[in-house]
């Protein structure tokens, strides 16, 4: 296993708007560091250049101390899981999986036993004879992910590998694939646009936006302190109310707020009802183990999360506790 | 009847009548070839012979020598289809995947090229083929027919490649295959279904080309099989040896429709193998 460095990666394509725009990171040996954002933000295209399959306008990459940038891909000892598995259709699932290291020129016995390895770790011993055609989609997500362990490379790049899954496989495979990159030890990038993927798996979280990374920590401290107003509307389901100072002012929520341009948001499950400031409640959205209310309080819209199904009526009384809340600047959005 | 066997049975019943329709020409030469000569232009027609009989296929062997043009037509469609297909492949893939400089203007300049009609070409043809001493010669023809089917090939081959995703072959190159060995491998398997069409599309296109070949091929050491038919001659100027010819289209016939249908099952396995989603 290898740590990653990624330093100033600047990439546009033919428009000549940035899609990558100085970009940089770490990833420590071992680590799984998830890069987060919407479609179109440029993670993965970043997750290419890692790869080699794409080349950076500007910028170092390096994998396990050695700059890569001119590096061919096979040579970069990784190994990347596409988002529709990009499986060989012709082939079984067994010569898919072993042909990296065939092409390697590994022993015959050993080719065998990392296949037999990595097929009994992923439940594939009984399909191994089949083609990708006749597998369920769950099932060639799991080839692609025995293609990739079968090789033992220094970094895993995994580019949504979850996102052709329904909702239950998905939410079963987030586990198992934690547990899995865990117990091998290994370097993971994982590209996704999904909060709960990026929060519950990775160590770290590098949240990009438009080309630029907007923050790096664990998942706990971008969702606690989140450094701009796009990372705290991003993360969360609701995401953060964001209210601009007349409409905070106006509310009559919070005491007194600091001088000069202001945002101020609060996460919707620190807004407390039961007491306080009189709201309306405009929508109610049961979600099962919580509902999610939208509020209009002095004019100023926001949403809270209660827990249970809502019985309160039309109107409730609503606080918001003063630690709670976190203020951006008007202008840059950068958290103060 | 329930609605999906009514569909199935008119299904078939179409199928019977365009098989019948494209067929009956083809009927025909093959009864024709069976009468007697005296039946064969009688008036009014018979439409079935008195009597089968095969003497017009032993005349026609008599007449040409007709095993040496198959053998020659032969040869002439495997080198063409094997030298179109090769060269389609690579200038195919390097279409869609290399983003070459100028392609597409290329790409453009090869369709141009091909709306030339092939009359047009002849006499440059013969010249150039004298020049290079490829007249009377087998190989002088596969070039020629490989020049005239190269841009149909690239074109439908690269529309081919387009429409295969990337990420397998990108996924070739993570495991360590080169460019050649991403097509070999890889791409050529997946494509099979284009490439078998292809190919025998080129080789129907080689076992019936006549101008070309009655211009480059004065001798019966390099004629192919539609020339021969054209040479076959009564014993007069005024007499069409009907039953002859007859016979001879039907014993030309056979072979293609033979490659076509091994080809075909070939076509069938690819698809299923291919299977590139689902």
């Amino acid at each position: 296993m290898a740590e990653v460095n990624v330093e100033d990666v600047r990439k546009s394509f033919g428009d000549g708007k940035p899609v990558l725009d100085g970009v940089s990171f770490a990833v420590a040996d071992g680590e799984f560091v998830s890069l987060l954002g919407p479609s179109g933000c440029g993670k993965t295209t970043l997750l290419r250049i890692i790869a080699g399959l794409e080349y950076s306008d500007y910028g170092r990459l390096s994998i396990g101390g050695r700059e890569v940038s001119g590096v061919p891909p096979k040579d970069r000892d990784i190994a990347f899981v596409f988002q529709n598995y990009a499986l060989y259709p012709h082939l079984t699932v067994e010569e898919n999986v072993a042909m990296g290291l065939q092409l390697r020129g590994t022993p015959a016995p050993e080719i065998a036993r990392r296949t037999a390895d990595a097929a009994k770790r992923l439940g594939l011993e009984s399909l191994l004879q089949r083609r990708p055609a006749a597998l369920s989609g769950g099932q060639r997500q799991r080839v692609a992910l025995a293609r990739s362990l079968v090789r033992e490379p220094r970094v895993f790049l995994l580019d949504e590998p979850l996102s052709n899954l329904d909702a239950v496989l998905r939410e079963r495979t987030r586990g198992e694939l934690k547990l899995l990159f865990k117990r091998v030890r290994g370097t993971v990038v994982y590209v996704t646009h999904d909060q709960v993927e990026a929060m519950t798996m990775s160590d770290r979280v590098v949240v990009l936006n438009e080309g630029k990374v907007q923050q790096i920590g664990a998942p706990d401290e971008i969702y606690r302190r989140p450094a701009n107003v796009f990372v705290a509307t991003f993360l969360g389901a609701p995401p953060m109310n964001v209210l601009r100072r007349a409409d905070a002012e106006r509310s009559g929520l919070f005491g007194s707020l600091p001088d000069g341009g202001l945002l101020v948001g609060m996460r919707p499950e620190d807004v407390k009802v039961g007491e306080g400031r009189e709201a309306s409640v405009a929508l109610v959205e049961p979600v099962g183990s919580h509902t999610i209310l939208t509020l209009d309080a002095g004019g100023a819209s926001l949403r809270a999360v209660v827990p249970g199904t809502w019985s309160g009526g039309t109107t409730c009384r609503i606080t918001v506790p003063p630690g709670s809340t976190h203020f951006f600047d008007a202008a840059g959005g950068a958290r103060r | 009847m329930r609605p999906a066997a009514r569909g199935r049975a008119l299904f078939a019943l179409a199928v019977a009548a365009v098989a019948v329709w494209s067929l009956a020409p083809f009927l025909w030469q093959a009864i024709t070839s069976l009468k007697p000569a005296h039946e064969v232009a009688a008036v009014p027609v018979r439409y079935w012979p008195s009597t089968l009989d095969v003497s017009s296929y032993a005349q026609m062997f008599k007449a040409r020598p007709f095993a040496l043009y198959i053998w020659n037509s032969f040869v002439v469609g495997v080198g063409t289809t094997a030298l179109t297909t090769a060269l389609a492949v690579s200038a195919a893939y390097a279409f869609s995947r290399l983003g070459l400089p100028g392609g597409r203007a290329a790409l453009l300049g090869i369709l141009g090229l091909s709306l030339f009609p092939g009359t047009v070409l002849i006499v440059p043809l013969k010249m150039l083929a004298a020049k290079a001493g490829l007249l009377n010669s087998r190989l002088g023809l596969v070039i020629a027919y490989t020049a005239l089917n190269l841009p149909f090939a690239i074109w439908v081959l690269k529309a081919f490649f387009d429409r295969l995703p990337k990420d397998v072959e990108e996924a070739a190159w993570l495991d360590g295959l080169s460019r050649w060995q991403t097509l070999w491998r890889i791409v050529l398997p997946l494509a099979a279904p284009a490439v078998a069409t292809t190919a025998i599309l080129v080789f129907i296109f080689s076992w019936n080309e006549f101008l070309i070949a009655q211009t480059l091929v004065s001798r019966d050491a390099a004629r192919t099989v539609p020339v021969g038919i054209a040479m076959l001659s009564g014993v007069t100027v005024y007499e069409v040896p009907w039953g002859q010819i007859a016979a001879a289209v039907v014993v030309t016939t056979l072979p293609v429709v033979a490659v076509v249908l091994a080809f075909q099952r070939r076509i069938v396995e690819g698809l299923t193998a291919g299977a590139v989603k689902g």
